[in-house]
């Protein structure tokens, strides 16, 4: 197992390598620059200096060069070319855990509704439990979420005369709202993955011996049904948690949550290179780090899969 | 998977004329599974639905008096018997607009989740099945173009596209399949990984089924169930992400329209012309809905335990 | 898995837990802020977070609005009955030579927040720092006019700047010509002081985070979460610290129109702001609100590439000019409350005293009346220039592209509207692109676009700032059109002392522009709709304003 994580870190750095330097040329190869977002067309010398300044005026392999030595001698990840003094790393780190503060209550939350929903769906198939959920799911996929938010900021925040803040950021009575629009998303997503895997795992063999052996329907679940249909929950699991800690634009924007997942998209509008890059080597590692987990979890609860390959 | 050395085999031939014996007529896969599906009343209902969104998108706005870009002044009217689901901002007619939209956003939303699952399933499978080196060199390729911002890539295909004036509609495929697959083949692979060890495999492999064939035999029908609920999810997904992509000046080009795009013009004013987001979404819904149905009637018909 | 299931209860039981306790917590201060105490607040909010406090930075307007609340100028420009009047900021009085060239402030006792006095070396330090080339300050070239400005942009040293602190408390700002309007100039935040050991002191981080600013406005930034809120506080040592009635100021930043809308309603902000008309209505019909519509200085307009095969015709130029129903794309776009435009330069702009725009008249109806007087209409112009080209009669066979510089919502239904006016109102198959505003920008650059749509905020209060965007030597506008004539008037106007003959050399400067040669075509002046509480007083209702919150009260509130 030792080895096996170590070679799989090795891979990891691999992989990060390639993704900097993807990002890093396909950034660079759309038209336009930093200074483009100004409304005025800057003078001649003032352009020169400020490129000269975060050395944009270098040739693009050099740049390359130099970004790299810093990332991977210092961990430096630059200065934001848009917002002038804050480090980029400095900015990831306070912002994601803003992110991930209500982010992983709502992940928690939803996925445990989700999980228990799903179960009653698969219990009561094509009975009205079943149709319940199946409703809430496909609201909770197609309802877009400005919407959601919208509506629950009205009757939070002006109906029920201002029991909840509609926007806002500080106090735990702020959190409420957000961890709730963003649990109500993945208890859809859960409720149909678990459905549908836990229709598939009833119908093993090892579920009907179980039934033989004379077992209880809540041993059977528990014991053998739940263990088994909860690898597509795990999967997405790993997902969502690096979606949680690289924070969600329109929820994050409507509360005012001074989360991450505002740099994501400005830092690409605005051509803030080092954001651009910052932002995206950190999902990565995140990313790349969570499936390395995943593929460990997965060895871990079911025993019969070898990720490693064939030998042992 | 242990490989099972060969020569600790050995061939003690068949009873030739056992094996040409049919106990009952053979029925082809496809076929028993349409059989049953046809079995399931509520799939039925939901394609016929389906058939019925599909035909109105296509004719409605045909013999629709009023045309879908052209404005009026009657401008953000409550639906009446003149304009039945209401007009826009522009003074257009709702009706003959949900419609046009619906036949990008179906066609999106269809061919979309087609694809990635086609990728998906392929890549995901020979991951799964080759393991070792195969399967993590696979697999950082896709956690490499999960992780490049996908902004990034969008913002560029639509600069080049434009250069070489390629169709809008391909543009907005391509751009939403480059990494749309991704997904699902790391998804199918995790699946496929579980079938994997179960004794069937074991069995067809030691039979030496070629890999090809098991994955399409017998990985994919396993796990059929899960990969038609990514489907039924990435459908609205597809359509959504179109609405996102006009955001981004490259979904489909004006005066054209879709689903998205009317729901995402609706944005902003829907607390006071509500019906303006909900024919949209309603029609995404009931477009999810028809595929979630019709995903969980396939689901019992294709899938190889539930065959009595 | 059974581990797994109890750790989760565990954190389920801890969240609800912290989620009572806090709420707790909160009615507390709650009951703070309700108190019937003296102490004056205001909640407000802003679209973006602003990208600096460091004034040779920046350059766009959501930190001026920040640091004209914590940063004192040399003068203000405040509002006495509904017109502009320059005010005294760090300068107590000024006076001018004759010429209007050499320009002397005397500084009265502020100081900044860490109690030195503010002196005339800070300036000279600010003004130097950002002409300096190394800088790299966006807003540099307000600084033009300084002499030896030039020289110093070419390598010269820093002290050929024409600033110099004749003694403490003096500071003397030499123009290379006369500016008449130079001290409405020195209310842009590029006129502001800074302290060189505070600047060198925290090096690249200076004016990014609260800890690394120095101030010497009427209130301290207090707190700075990016993206979420900005809080500001009185500060006593303000030389005018007894006129400022508002203690603590919070700047929310909200980037979603609806969420504002939504924090308005639920009393969570004292001020709103909206275009949309349906909005409008719903709060102008609130009782406890007051409404305030603000001509903003910028205008909407489209523009020409006059390079292009077609658009170099000043005929076809016209016809697009003449094609758009100004009052009906106003009904549409901004629910009626904006204003048609009428004229190139916005009614909110005066010169001395005099409105710009009452005074040169509606040229946009001008244009309407000469086609009428000639019995022609849009598409006469077009034939006619296509004519003149040699491209046939036939409107659908030209191809032709209306690029737009944004992508959302709202543009994608502009854009389909002007499709669809065009296409009715001239026969032609009209395309619309959109784009990201950096590929937008690199298109006009590179002059690879036909028409183009903007918005253009004007930065200070004189018809210079937005005629001299079509002189041939300003490249902010990439229209490839040169007239001498128009140039000449510009410059002529831009150094005039005299109002009278200022106004007339800027008016026939715009014909040029709008009646002759149709280069640009202004569409919309928009307005700001703006609602405060009824107990927020003092605001200010003119665009160029730099009173900021320091004159405001909210002393009614209950």
């Amino acid at each position: 197992m030792v080895k096996y994580i170590l070679k799989r870190t090795a891979w990891a750095f691999v992989t990060l390598l390639a993704v900097v330097t993807v990002t890093f040329f396909l950034m660079r190869s759309i038209p336009g620059d930093p200074l483009a977002g100004m409304a005025r067309a800057l003078p001649e010398e003032t352009r020169n200096a400020f490129m000269a300044k975060y050395g944009l005026d270098k040739p693009l392999f050099d740049q390359y060069i130099i970004y790299m030595k810093g990332l991977l001698t210092e961990f430096d990840l630059g200065e934001s070319l848009r917002y002038a003094g804050r480090p980029v790393l400095k900015t990831i780190t306070e912002t994601s855990p803003v992110s991930g503060s209500f982010g992983i209550p709502a992940l928690i939350i939803g996925t445990l509704t989700g999980i228990i929903l799903g179960i009653v769906a698969a219990l009561k198939k094509n009975k009205w439990p079943d149709y319940v959920v199946m409703f809430l799911a496909i609201l909770g996929t197609t309802l877009p979420v400005f919407v959601l938010i919208s509506i629950s900021q009205w009757i939070f925040g002006v109906k029920l005369n201002g029991l909840l803040p509609p926007s806002g950021w500080g106090t735990p009575k702020h959190m409420i709202l957000p961890i709730a629009v963003s649990a109500f998303g993945s208890v859809a997503t859960y409720a149909r993955y678990v459905k549908a895997s836990m229709l598939d795992t009833l119908d093993q063999d090892y579920v009907l011996t179980a039934k033989a052996k004379g077992l209880s329907q809540f041993q059977i679940i528990t014991r053998h049904v739940l263990r088994n249909s909860l690898m597509p929950a795990i999967t997405i699991f790993a997902g969502s948690v690096v979606g949680v800690f690289t924070g969600a634009f329109v929820t994050e924007r409507m509360f005012a949550i001074p989360g991450i997942g505002f740099y994501y998209i400005s830092s690409i509008n605005n051509y803030d290179y080092t954001m651009i890059l910052g932002t995206t080597v950190f999902y990565a590692v995140l990313f790349v780090v969570m499936q390395l987990i995943l593929d460990i979890v997965y060895t871990l609860i079911d025993p019969r899969i070898r990720v490693g390959g064939g030998k042992k | 998977m242990e490989n099972i050395a060969k020569e600790k085999f050995q061939i003690i031939g068949t009873e030739d004329d056992a094996a040409d014996l049919l106990a009952r007529p053979p029925i082809n896969f496809w076929k028993d599974a349409w059989r049953r599906f046809k079995m399931n009343k509520i799939a039925v209902v939901a394609l016929i639905l389906l058939c019925v969104l599909i035909v109105m998108c296509v004719f409605a706005p045909m013999v629709s008096k009023y045309d879908f870009e052209v404005m009026s002044d009657a401008r953000n009217a409550d639906p009446s018997a003149e304009h039945w689901f209401g007009t826009d901002k522009l003074g257009r007619d709702m009706w003959t607009r949900v419609w046009v939209g619906g036949r990008v956003s179906i066609i999106i939303g269809l061919t979309g989740a087609l694809i990635s699952m086609t990728l998906g399933c392929i890549y995901g499978g020979i991951a799964a099945y080759f393991g070792g080196m195969v399967d993590n060199i696979m697999m950082r390729i896709v956690e490499v173009l999960i992780s490049v911002p996908y902004l990034i890539v969008v913002i560029l295909m639509s600069v080049i596209f434009e250069e070489y004036d390629i169709p809008q509609l391909v543009t907005l495929l391509l751009a939403m399949c480059i990494t749309g697959w991704c997904g699902t083949a790391r998804f199918v692979r995790s699946e496929m990984l579980r079938i994997k060890s179960e004794e069937f495999t074991l069995a067809a492999q030691l039979l030496g089924v070629s890999p090809w064939k098991i994955v399409i035999r017998h990985f994919i029908p396993n796990t059929i169930s899960i990969i038609i609920v990514n489907i039924t999810f990435s459908i609205p997904s597809y359509i959504f992400s179109e609405a996102f992509l006009s955001y981004l000046g490259l979904g489909i080009e004006p005066p054209g329209t879709s689903w998205g795009a009317l729901a995402s013009a609706a944005q902003s004013q829907f607390t006071f012309y509500p019906y303006l987001l909900f024919w949209p979404v309603l029609m995404i819904a009931l477009t999810m809905l028809c595929f979630t149905l019709i995903g969980e009637g396939m689901r019992d018909a294709l899938d190889p335990k539930a065959r009595k | 898995m059974k581990k797994a299931l109890s750790l989760i209860l565990v954190l389920v039981m801890l969240l609800t837990l912290a989620a009572c306790g806090g709420e707790s917590g909160n009615d507390e201060t709650k009951g703070a802020e309700g108190n019937e105490s003296a102490v004056q607040y205001y909640n407000t909010y802003m679209t973006a977070d602003p990208t600096s406090m460091d004034i040779s930075r920046i350059s766009d307007s959501y930190s001026s609005g920040i640091v004209n609340n914590v940063m004192e100028s040399i003068v203000r420009m405040g509002e006495v009955d509904g017109n502009y009047k320059i005010i005294p900021g760090d300068a107590e009085s000024w006076e001018s030579n004759a010429e209007g060239t050499v320009w002397t402030f005397h500084l009265g006792n502020n100081t900044w927040s860490d109690g030195q006095p503010v002196t005339a070396q800070d300036y000279v330090y600010s003004l130097q720092r950002s002409a300096d080339p190394a800088t790299g300050c966006p807003n540099e070239y307000f600084l033009l006019p300084v002499a030896g400005y030039q020289e110093v942009r070419d390598g010269a040293s820093l002290d050929t700047l024409g600033v110099k602190a004749l003694d403490e408390k003096t500071l003397e700002v030499t123009l290379s010509y006369p500016v008449p309007s130079f001290l409405e100039m020195c209310c842009g935040t590029v006129y502001y002081p800074q302290r060189q050991d505070i600047v060198e002191q925290y090096g690249e981080q200076y004016g990014s985070e609260p800890e690394y600013c120095v101030f010497n406005g009427a209130y301290t930034m207090e707190s700075w979460t990016h993206n979420s809120s900005i809080i500001l506080k009185k500060r006593e040592g303000y030389w005018n610290a007894a006129d400022v009635q508002i203690e603590n100021v919070t700047v929310h930043i909200l980037g979603d129109s609806s969420t504002s809308y939504t924090m308005y309603e639920a009393g969570q902000l004292d001020y709103v702001g909206t275009s949309a008309a349906e909005w409008v209505q719903k709060f102008l019909a609130r009782e406890d609100t007051d409404y305030v519509k603000t001509y903003s200085a910028s205008v909407n307009y489209a523009f020409y590439n006059t390079k292009d095969a077609l658009f170099q015709n000043a005929n076809i130029r016209r016809a697009f000019n003449m094609a758009v129903d100004r009052a009906d794309l106003n009904e549409v776009t901004f629910g009626g409350r904006s204003n048609p435009a009428t004229g190139w330069v916005t009614g909110a702009m005066a010169v001395g005293s005099t409105n710009y725009r009452e005074y040169a008249g509606d040229m946009i109806q001008a244009m309407y009346d000469d086609a009428a007087a000639n019995n022609m209409t849009a598409k006469d112009y077009l034939l006619k220039g296509m004519e003149e080209l040699g491209l046939g009669n036939d409107p659908l066979t030209l191809d032709i592209t209306f690029s737009l510089a944004g992508t959302d919502e709202w543009f994608r239904t502009y854009g389909e509207y002007l499709q669809q006016t065009y296409n009715t109102a001239l026969g032609i198959d009209l395309k619309i692109s959109f784009s990201e505003w950096g590929i937008f920008s690199s298109n006009l650059n590179t002059g690879n676009y036909q028409i183009g749509y903007m918005g253009w905020g004007a930065y200070y209060n004189d018809p210079y700032d937005v005629l001299s965007l079509f002189m041939s030597t300003n490249d902010a506008i990439q229209t490839g059109w040169v007239n001498e004539e128009f140039d000449k008037l510009v410059l002529e106007a831009q150094s005039e002392m005299d109002e009278a003959k200022r106004l007339e050399l800027y008016k026939q400067a715009e014909e040029i522009l709008l009646l002759e040669e149709y280069v640009v075509n202004p569409i919309l002046f928009p307005s700001s709709n703006s609602f405060y509480k009824n107990f927020v007083q003092g605001y200010a209702t003119l665009a160029f304003s730099s009173g900021g919150y320091q004159g405001m009260t909210t002393g009614g509130r209950q």
